[in-house]
């Protein structure tokens, strides 16, 4: 760490981000998340829009309090209430999630968060890959070091899915707020904040992770496969292993474990969580730096 | 500029526009032979008439034309050829907004998100790859 030079690892973040959008595999990214993003907001957004539609039908107007109480309704059923805590594992969390805060973009936000692992893969398959395979980073080790090279590719990767985190975000937010018009803005957005900082946190270790993949390997297509098998399996292992022992602990030992932990209505467990996806962070890096350093280029 | 210098992006909005091709390709079939069959699916579920109400002429000509573009410019993309990739590009972005307009009842956010492929093209297009159609 000791050739670390801020300068030289930030001129590579900004152009590996730039390069990111000029590449086939950041097109697909963006494409993809957007797309998936939206489908997923259509699958909640969607019943809504026709029961304002029904509204008017039947001549009470497209009131939005109207829409609202039925939403509330809903979200307050016992049924939907113990499938939120089901999914996040914490007694209480689905009141707060459905009842406290905006429960359209909290519905939006938890489906999101279990796809997000899978949608980082894309965009940060290929950090350095194909130029290992090209041999095009023997150019860039005559100006600066490994270290640099390295970790300016991670900064470039988290900037570039932080630009789409942000661009979904304000997306979802602007539909729910102009279109639907049923819940108060500011509450809205400060929980798209919230939201968009559990993605941002969220992908952190797994773009940490690719990375590491990344660096390990010479075929981009080969790259992508293990980043998707190494993102999911591990989660359905320790999983299986939760039900093995009759426990509820074992799915912490990877980041999808945590991945609501953000959105909690303790504030410890949001620091806990933020912490912990912050440490997997720093390991798969430190992991993935050690192999970068070590290969032939 | 030699074709191995072709920016991968480009490769990827022309295999997207290929593969939007191919779907625009079985959409229009479809509406076709729904509309030539007109009676013969009506007397069988007399529902389907809702449906192929929506089916004008005018969304199949727009629709061909449309699938014809798409797989055209993504051929001028693979080429980086100004005319047909860059402007037949732009112009097919714009033409699919039309067609969505045309073919969608109302605005929703599963017709803003069918917006997302033409307003990306066109971001791409006149922003990251401008200077990439060297070929006139």
């Amino acid at each position: 760490m000791k050739d670390f030079n801020l300068k030289h690892t930030w001129t590579i973040a900004k152009y590996h981000m730039l390069f990111s959008l000029r590449s086939g595999g950041g097109i697909v990214f963006l494409l993809m998340t957007l797309v998936s993003a939206m489908v997923i907001a259509s699958i909640f957004i969607l019943p809504v829009e026709a029961m304002v539609g029904a509204g008017g039908d039947l001549g009470l107007g497209n009131d939005p309090a109207i829409t609202g109480n039925i939403i509330k309704e809903i979200s307050g059923s016992s049924i939907v209430r113990g499938l939120v805590n089901w999914l996040i594992g914490g007694e209480g969390q689905g009141s707060y999630l459905l009842n406290e805060k905006p429960a359209l973009l909290s519905c939006i936000m938890l489906a999101l968060l279990m796809l997000l692992p899978f949608l980082v893969c894309f965009g940060a398959f290929n950090q350095t890959t194909s130029d290992i395979a090209n041999k095009g980073l023997r150019f860039i080790l005559l100006r600066t070091e490994r270290v640099n090279i390295y970790l300016g590719r991670v900064m470039g990767t988290v900037l570039f899915s932080l630009t789409t985190v942000i661009l979904i975000m304000v997306l979802l937010v602007l539909y729910i707020q102009f279109k639907l018009g049923i819940y108060e803005v500011g509450s809205l957005w400060i929980w798209s904040v919230q939201g968009g900082v559990a993605y941002f946190m969220l992908s952190l270790p797994f773009v940490a992770l690719c990375a590491w993949i990344s660096s390990s390997f010479e075929s981009p297509f080969g790259s992508l496969l293990l980043c998707l098998l190494f993102t999911g399996l591990p989660a359905i292992f320790l999983k299986m292993l939760n039900r093995y022992l009759d426990a509820d602990f074992s799915h912490k030992f990877w980041p999808t474990g945590w991945k609501f932990g953000m959105l909690n209505s303790d504030l410890t467990m949001v620091l806990l969580t933020g912490t912990v996806l912050f440490l997997f962070t720093v390991g798969f890096l430190m992991l993935g730096l050690r192999s970068f350093q070590k290969r032939d280029l | 500029m030699s074709e191995s210098t072709r920016p991968g992006g480009l490769i990827a909005l022309a295999i997207l526009n290929f593969l939007f091709g191919a779907i625009g390709f079985l959409v229009v079939s479809s509406r076709v032979l729904s509309l030539a069959m007109k009676e013969q699916v009506i007397a069988q579920d007399p529902r389907m008439e809702v449906i192929i109400h929506d089916i004008t002429v005018t969304s199949i000509i727009f629709g061909t034309v449309l699938t014809v573009l798409l797989i055209v410019s993504g051929v001028g993309y693979l080429k980086q050829k100004r005319k047909l990739g860059y402007l037949l590009g732009n112009l097919t972005s714009v033409i699919w907004m039309g067609y969505i307009i045309l073919t969608t009842s109302g605005f929703n956010i599963m017709s803003s998100a069918l917006f997302l492929f033409p307003v990306l093209t066109l971001m791409m297009l006149n922003v990251m790859f401008k200077e990439d159609f060297i070929n006139p």
